[in-house]
């Protein structure tokens, strides 16, 4: 008898209810703080020529643990532009440590003025730095160079249902937001005007460019993927998925990476059918992938752990306690914290170096020569160190 | 595996942490349908502790998993048998999903205070037996070996858990 028939014997709520503990992950902390419990337990030894041995070692190992995650000694090369190397082993949880005593992440170069409701920087592209707004429906678009407010575009006014969220991409020559009434609005740069709303039938959640497509994962209507050609203007792959597709990439070599929210899964799409040609495990519920040479990063969701998995080694290598989206820039990742940015070592997602920021962070873009933080009601440039 | 078990008998933390963690999910799934996610956690964790100290009985690496699920159901047992002496209201609903920077689509357990009302209706040792068979999907026989009994006494239990059950969602009369 297989899981499903026997699970029928039971009352269909308690089917129900096994169904979803049997999806529930353990809290993030809850293997280290038993770990914390253990350390502290005196050990019974049975081998009685080794207790001074066993001490120093055992020593040694909390020590170094403590180090590495407290203090935040560094371990592995230094990363620089190319793609992180793997670590060997099984992959450690890096938590955050004290910012005292970290080298600076950054300086703030400059402050400008946004409207209260510019909302967060979604992309830089174009000479400018465009923050989005999903609730106003309203995409705010800024000079890199002098900050000045250059257009406020209503991206598709009196909407008649609701989008999920506001994202943007560009390609070389149209930036593409998510669009009310399940549509894909395309942005002229030159003229801010909107080109084109097309009607694509799916609500938006992410998007990815790549080449002249743009691939969409639908989280919450029709829970698929789907590829919009830009030069046809039409939907050219609609893939439906079991799982609500939440975090998407799309490697170098045009595979398809998309992670299904609440689920353990990290699926590997072919990108000319859509067929699903790969399923791995990770632990993130990742609602964002973002890609660095031949690693994905997966930003976890309901209190789950960033995670780095190595596409050539199939596995997950190494992870970060916090939900921590990350941003690329020159080689390493880039992430707000509480008050905090943060730089993340790539290969061993170690913290490195912070920029104690203050309140009300509102966002982080990496740009093509700085990082834009959205704080209160000004945006910040900031040089990384 | 059994260097690491050897390793971590003699004392190595990171062995022992390499060794739970791959059961470390089950485990807790195992905890949450025994006692509720509130005390999925408690239960988890004092497991793990009971299972360091205890590590040197384990024989076979290829037992690990079993008798780690042994103890936490020893552990639920005990606090479920605790919640029957000193009946309290315990079970809260769970906290929304954090969302982060976007909205995210709120899932909660589907009516998870009914089921709760109705397993805690069950003898913990029927409800050891359920969880055992429908959520761990282990065979009978292997529910009698975690909980140490036989099989005949199994199939009473879980017959008698099926029925109470399906009495309590009006499936069958008492």
């Amino acid at each position: 008898m297989n899981r499903e028939q026997l699970r029928r014997e039971l009352p269909e709520p308690v089917r129900r209810y096994f169904e979803e503990v049997a999806r529930m992950e353990p809290p993030v902390d809850l293997l280290s703080a038993a770990i914390t419990k253990v350390e502290s337990e005196p050990r019974v030894n049975r081998f009685s020529l080794l207790p001074a041995m066993v001490a120093v070692a055992a020593t040694a190992v909390i020590a170094a643990v403590i180090a590495f995650n407290v203090f935040g000694l560094k371990v592995g090369p230094f990363v620089g532009d190319d793609a992180s190397p793997t670590p060997q082993g099984s992959p450690t949880m890096q938590t955050m440590p004290p910012l005292e005593g970290l080298p600076s992440a950054g300086t703030i170069e400059q402050r400008y003025s946004i409207p209260a409701d510019a909302g967060f920087p979604a992309l830089e592209a174009h000479g400018s730095v465009w923050l989005s707004n999903g609730e106003t429906g309203v995409v705010t678009r800024i000079d890199a160079e002098t900050g000045q407010i250059t257009a406020q575009i209503d991206v598709n006014p009196n909407p008649e249902t609701d989008r999920y969220d506001q994202n943007l991409v560009a390609d070389e020559s149209y930036v593409w937001a998510t669009g009310a009434d399940r549509t894909l609005v395309q942005i002229d740069p030159a003229t801010n005007a909107v080109l084109e709303r097309f009607d694509i039938s799916v609500l938006i959640y992410r998007m990815v460019v790549s080449g002249d497509d743009i691939w969409i994962s639908d989280l919450n209507d029709t829970n698929s993927v789907i590829r919009f050609s830009t030069t046809a203007g039409e939907v050219t792959l609609r893939r439906p998925m079991t799982n609500w597709p939440g975090g998407l990439a799309v490697a170098e070599n045009g595979d398809v990476w998309v992670t299904p929210y609440q689920a353990d899964d990290l699926l590997r799409l072919d990108p000319e059918t859509g067929d699903q040609l790969e399923s791995n495990t990770v632990r993130s519920f990742g609602m964002q992938i973002l890609l660095f040479g031949d690693a994905l990063y997966i930003s976890g969701n309901q209190g789950r752990p960033l995670e780095r998995f190595s596409i050539p080694d199939g596995r997950v290598t190494a992870r970060f306690s916090q939900e921590t989206r990350p941003e690329l820039f020159n080689g390493r990742l880039y992430g707000l914290e509480g008050e905090a940015l943060i730089v993340l070592d790539a290969a061993t997602l170690q913290v490195v170096a912070a920029l104690d920021m203050g309140p009300n962070l509102g966002g982080l873009l990496a740009g093509s020569d700085s990082l834009w933080i959205v704080q209160g009601t000004e945006i910040l440039k900031v040089r990384p160190a | 595996m059994q260097p690491l078990i050897e390793r971590a008998v003699r004392g190595d933390v990171v062995a022992f942490e390499q060794l739970v963690e791959p059961h470390l999910t089950p485990l807790y799934r195992l905890a949450a349908a025994m006692v509720g996610p509130e005390e999925a956690r408690d239960v988890t964790q004092e497991t793990l502790v009971s299972a360091w100290r205890e590590l040197h009985k384990v024989r076979r690496a290829d037992r690990l998993e079993a008798w780690l699920r042994s103890i936490l159901m020893n552990r639920a047992r005990n606090v479920l048998r605790s919640r029957r002496r000193h009946p309290v209201v315990a079970y809260e609903p769970m906290a929304g999903h954090g969302i982060g920077h976007f909205e995210e689509p709120m899932v909660g357990l589907h009516g998870q205070w009914a089921v709760e009302d109705a397993l805690a209706e069950l003898r913990p040792e029927e409800r050891a037996v359920v969880v055992l068979h429908y959520l761990a999907d282990l065979t009978l026989r292997q529910v009698a070996e975690t909980l140490g009994l036989r099989e005949g006494t199994v199939k009473s239990r879980l017959h008698a858990g099926l029925r109470a059950l399906r009495h309590h969602f009006a499936e069958e009369p008492a």
